[in-house]
């Protein structure tokens, strides 16, 4: 390792008698994995990623590796929110994140959102190199972050970068950038006055426009003010977008397209995370 | 170029800007990049939201994306590494999240790519990119066919990244003009903010490197998403 990680995961798992198991969970530094967590789904292997500081601290560098061999199933998750703290030194947080999804494997990440505190300058890096007929389900967000008085954008400086390759092609660059400290965030195109953002993608070579149709007629409209639509990318899957002002109201429509595509479009049975959702709102 | 005749390095120019023009029929009237959501959610209504709204397109997916692509789709050419274009048009078309923005993109670079050839027969690597585009390997932008253009013509690359946000900039004050209530003098002198924008953004994006190509802000992104769905509508995306 050429490179000195505060927190490194590293997670493997294979198929065996028909389920998954874990064949890997190492952990070093500040970064912890749960216990097997019981699912809804029969077996279905389910782990929190854990942060024991509760957050990264300024200059902090973190990697997590998730394999899944061919024909795997599993299920991972944030425990809490991404907190990242003040960087008044301008250094760089920053986490590298590498996935590798086997033939017919099937990954389900619900990455929470990062919540970046004044001054937070971050940057979160992942690498995703799926087989051609590989799944996923990714999560992520970045909301108006925290600060002493309670200003929405305080932070210094937030770059999130994700690029997911099928066999090998590109097919999904997404990089959000904010800078609130050369930008009005609240303003339009930005985050128009909402304080959360969420995405959800979905990797899968038998998503078409016809399921995009279908998703979108599935998600009932909350009573909060939310702004949200999804898309087809330019081949094998789909994308949500959220803005809202609180990650309740943004985790409702998260969670029917997710409910919609696990179990209508895959055949899932129906999973229900135990994370308290009023904890990290 | 400091021995080339004054007359015809100013043709090459006006050549050029010829590309630029907003009534050059490469079908950009026909798209409002997400801006006719922000009508439909009455979110844009007068000048000033436009101006808000058209500053921060600029700032954020114009600067990390056609803006960019200028810069390093010129810079590849210069170094004889053509292969990089190929690279950016695959970055830039799966940055492009929103399918009606990326269709929209495509159809233009066509267009474009179709028009020039029209006027000027082949050039080499704008033929090498249609041929790519037509067998589906690549999608097409207009960014990286103009940048294709403009250094065939020798235009340095200051000039090619300023011509292009020109020719974006005025592009859609047209597309507004016709849209929302915005007046040709109050369009003129939006165009006019966003030219001294772009000076400002030409030194930073400059100094990018190619991993910056493709970033994006939620509310450009999202409403460019949404516009979709959306019921009435003049553009196609």
């Amino acid at each position: 390792m050429d490179k000195k990680y505060d927190g490194v995961i590293e997670m493997r798992f294979l198929p065996r008698n028909g389920r998954t198991i874990a064949q890997k969970l190492y952990h070093k530094g500040n970064s912890r994995i749960s216990s097997v967590i019981p699912t809804t789904e029969n077996q279905l292997p389910y782990y929190f990623l854990i942060s024991t500081g509760g957050g990264f601290t300024e200059g902090e560098q973190y990697q997590v590796k998730i394999t899944l061999e061919d024909n795997a199933h599993a299920v991972l998750t944030t425990q809490t929110p991404n907190y990242v703290y003040k960087c008044d030194n301008l250094r760089q947080t920053c986490q590298e994140t590498q996935i590798k999804l086997g033939q017919g494997a099937f990954l389900e990440y619900y990455m929470d959102e990062v919540i970046p505190y004044k001054n937070a300058y971050y940057r979160q890096f992942m690498d995703l190199d799926l087989a051609e007929d590989a799944s996923l389900i990714l999560t992520d967000g970045l909301t108006s972050g925290w600060s002493p008085d309670e200003k929405p954008f305080q932070y210094r400086d937030v770059g999130m970068r994700t690029k997911i390759k099928v066999a090998g092609k590109l097919v999904y660059n997404d990089y959000l950038l904010c800078t609130p400290q050369v930008d009005e965030l609240a303003e339009l195109g930005y985050f128009e006055g909402y304080t959360n953002f969420n995405s959800v993608v979905l990797i899968d070579k038998n998503i078409d426009q016809d399921f995009v149709k279908k998703a979108r007629a599935v998600i009932k409209l909350p009573e909060a003010d939310v702004s949200f639509g999804i898309s087809l990318l330019e081949e094998n899957g789909a994308v949500l977008r959220i803005l809202g002002y609180d990650g309740y109201t943004n985790r409702q429509i998260q969670n029917q397209f997710i409910e919609f595509y696990r179990e209508e479009f895959k055949g899932c049975a129906p999973l229900k995370l135990r994370k308290n959702d009023r904890a990290y709102n | 170029m400091e021995n080339r005749p004054r007359l015809s390095t100013l043709l090459d120019y006006l050549e050029v800007f010829q590309i630029c023009d907003s009534t050059f029929p490469i079908g950009t009237f026909n798209h409002s990049f997400g801006m006719e959501n922000y009508l439909h959610d009455r979110k844009i209504k007068h000048t000033p939201e436009f101006q808000q709204w058209f500053e921060n397109y600029f700032k954020s997916q114009f600067k990390y994306g056609e803006g960019l692509l200028t810069v390093l789709c010129w810079q590849a050419l210069k170094a004889g590494q053509i292969e990089k274009l190929w690279e950016y048009d695959e970055i830039i078309t799966h940055s492009t999240l929103a399918l009606e923005t990326r269709n929209g993109q495509k159809l233009i670079a066509k267009q474009m790519l179709a028009l020039i050839k029209q006027m000027y027969g082949e050039i080499k690597p704008l033929d090498t990119y249609e041929k790519k585009i037509k067998k589906g390997e690549l999608a097409g932008s207009p960014a990286i066919v103009f940048t294709i253009f403009a250094h065939y013509q020798k235009m340095p690359l200051m000039d090619t990244f300023l011509m292009y946000g020109y020719s974006i900039g005025s592009t859609m004050v047209q597309n507004a003009v016709r849209a929302i209530p915005l007046g040709q003098r109050d369009g003129q002198v939006v165009l006019n903010n966003i030219i001294k924008l772009l000076g400002e953004l030409y030194p930073e994006v400059e100094k990018l490197d190619g991993s910056y190509l493709g970033a994006n802000v939620p509310g450009l992104e999202l409403a460019q998403i949404k516009h979709e769905t959306q019921g009435s509508r003049l553009f196609m995306s």
